[in-house]
């Protein structure tokens, strides 16, 4: 899997629990979900509401055994608030961690000051197996 | 009948301790070193407080606060707990996003390291080097 395959579960994972995506809104006015693969919002955008941002290098962990190679690929995916809602980021990292079924050890928050938004870190564990062929 | 026995499961209870907390001492160590070799893209040049203008790729070291702040506990014998202790420890590890939309990328020196530190391999020989002693 890679992190842009990650998008729609962290989608159905939000929409399962009734948490609104934000939107961005684009230099030429369109507006799309709030929601990249990358390291930051995308330049000329205006954001509000719920910021997904999906980094684009999973890390790596394998594990090698007489059968083939397994581990998980940790997808770090951080949530930013644009509005007033203070509810807003507890929803939606409760909304990741029921759909992915995770514990709280995958979460950082980080609160809100004068001269940052609010935002959650959670790593994504996805379990991949590659078997060897005899 | 003859019977032969022998329990030296205290020493290996003993072993497995030592060798664990030596390990997270190690850690540490290379954690501290982190800090200072480690470097980070970053979105723009800073004036730091100990005078110097840096760009990008930087290290994390400006008066060497967070570094100096780093303190380590053993909580029980299995469990190893490193703690940063200024304001701003947590901005520095996870990145942080301005009002502004400006992002500035994450410094997660203990967590880079530890994803680079072979800890199982560094555990493994030095409880083989303690059991070694043990007849």
């Amino acid at each position: 899997m890679d992190a842009v395959q990650i998008r729609q579960p962290i989608l159905d994972a939000l929409a399962a629990s009734g948490v609104e995506i934000g939107i961005y809104t684009h230099p030429n006015g369109q507006t799309s979900p709030a929601m990249v693969v990358g390291s930051a919002t995308p330049p000329g955008v205006t954001v509000t509401g719920l910021e997904v941002v999906i980094l684009p290098t999973p890390e790596l962990s394998l594990r090698h055994t007489y059968g083939g190679s397994r581990g998980t690929q940790d997808f770090t995916v951080v949530l930013k608030r644009w509005n007033q809602d203070q509810n807003l980021i507890k929803r939606a990292t409760e909304a990741l961690l029921k759909a992915f079924r995770l514990n709280t050890s995958r979460i950082r928050n980080l609160p809100e000051s004068s001269s940052n938004i609010e935002q959650s870190t959670i790593k994504i564990p996805v379990h991949i197996g590659i078997e060897r062929t005899p | 009948m003859a019977r032969l026995i022998r329990s030296n499961k205290h020493l290996i209870v003993q072993a497995l301790e030592e060798a664990f907390e030596a390990t997270n001492v190690q850690l540490g160590e290379e954690i501290q070193q982190g800090f200072s070799s480690a470097e980070y893209d970053w979105p723009n040049s800073t004036s730091r407080k100990n005078s110097q203008l840096v760009g990008s790729p930087r290290d994390v070291i400006d008066l060497g606060g967070l570094r100096n702040s780093q303190s380590f506990q053993m909580l029980n014998p299995s469990t190893a707990s490193f703690t940063w202790d200024v304001p701003y420890a947590l901005k520095t590890f996870l990145g942080w996003t301005g009002r502004d939309q400006k992002t500035y990328p994450p410094r997660n020196v203990p967590e880079d390291t530890l994803y680079r530190f072979p800890f199982v391999e560094v555990f493994s020989a030095r409880v083989r080097a303690k059991l070694s002693g043990i007849r």
